[in-house]
């Protein structure tokens, strides 16, 4: 009798983990689609003021800007391309992971080291473009204007693709138990 | 051709490495934090200073226990044991504390150094990534119970 009971105990507190996890799935799939969307508009925009900039059609408006803001700016679009190729992929992680099935799936751990390889590789470009803008200011080559200032850590942002990496393989290690189990079923 | 596994343990110590470095680093910025807010004339860069203080000691203790989570990885060969989940566990609380902490900390130190509180601002990048976090603690808690009933079965 108390064995019965304490199994559906743990069906039950089973069940409301699931619930748990695909709420936390939904939430987490909501915000990556805004962060999807705030990147797209942020992309435009840098994306035009460094048309209008490097064309010249501002020149009347404000002052021209400086191969240094130039080379921040396009560091920061570039940035925003990898942070839109990174958001839809966890759009589709997250969209994937709320059907409460396995979240051992290759084709999740796939989108996952997708994810980790866009966000490392990206931000390795940002880092090294962000590195030898700041080497050739220190050198006197470029001259830094007063807005120019580092706002992304883009060291940081690489470390966190490798991790996310690292947890692809972790993914793809759980899909070959789960497999294991299946087949023992 | 290389196993799952041994890939996982390979990664497993490249991670607790990174960790330890990090954890390294961390350590030595919160002890130039506490150097600079013990130095420092004004008192808001005394207050940013002990703020700064406490996102690198929190950050220094997740990274250790990533360190000792990602050896105990390699060492067992396996990502989904209990240890790992209740230190995952630990890490996804302390990431959320970390949201609140500097800015409670700068508070605070303004309030005892008799400056005015003008903003307070949170760190909203560690909280997302604290809630991912928690997602992760849900999905190995699970892989635990597969590994378990692998270890069973074989």
């Amino acid at each position: 009798m108390s064995n019965t009971k304490t199994v559906d105990l743990v069906e039950r507190s089973l069940k409301k983990d699931k619930k748990d996890f695909i709420t936390m799935c939904k939430v987490l799939e909501i915000v990556s689609i805004v962060m999807f969307a705030l990147c797209i508009m942020g992309a435009v925009l840098i994306g035009v003021v460094i048309m209008f900039s490097a064309t010249g059609i501002t020149e009347d408006v404000v002052e021209s800007p400086s191969p240094a803001e130039l080379i921040v700016g396009l560091t920061n679009f570039i940035f925003m391309l990898t942070a839109i190729i990174a958001s839809n992929f966890s759009v589709k992680i997250f969209n994937r992971l709320k059907d409460g099935e396995t979240p051992f799936r290759y084709d999740i751990a796939d989108k996952i080291k997708g994810a980790g390889t866009v966000l490392t590789v990206g931000c390795l470009l940002c880092a090294i473009a962000d590195f030898v803008c700041e080497m050739l200011i220190d050198s006197g080559v470029f001259t830094a204007s007063i807005a120019f200032e580092r706002h992304l850590d883009f060291g940081g942002y690489c470390i966190f693709g490798v991790i996310i990496m690292a947890l692809a393989y972790i993914f793809n290690y759980g899909c070959k138990l789960q497999q294991e189990s299946d087949e023992t079923l | 051709m290389k196993t799952a596994i041994e890939k996982m343990k390979e990664t497993a110590i490249a991670a607790a490495i990174v960790s330890a470095v990090l954890a390294l680093l961390s350590l030595i910025t919160g002890i130039s934090h506490i150097v600079e807010a013990i130095g420092a004339s004004e008192t808001i860069s005394a207050a940013v200073s002990y703020g700064g203080m406490t996102d690198s000691l929190l950050m220094c203790a997740m990274m250790i226990i990533s360190a000792v989570m990602f050896f105990g990885m390699a060492k067992s060969g396996t990502p989904f044991s209990p240890k790992s989940v209740l230190l995952m566990r630990v890490i996804a609380v302390i990431l959320m504390a970390s949201s609140v902490a500097a800015p409670i900390t700068r508070t605070l130190a303004l309030s005892a150094l008799g400056e005015a509180v003008t903003e307070f601002t949170t760190n909203r990048g560690a909280l997302f990534l604290g809630v991912i976090m928690l997602l992760l603690v849900q999905i190995f808690s699970y892989g635990r119970l597969l590994q378990q009933e692998s270890d069973e079965t074989l």
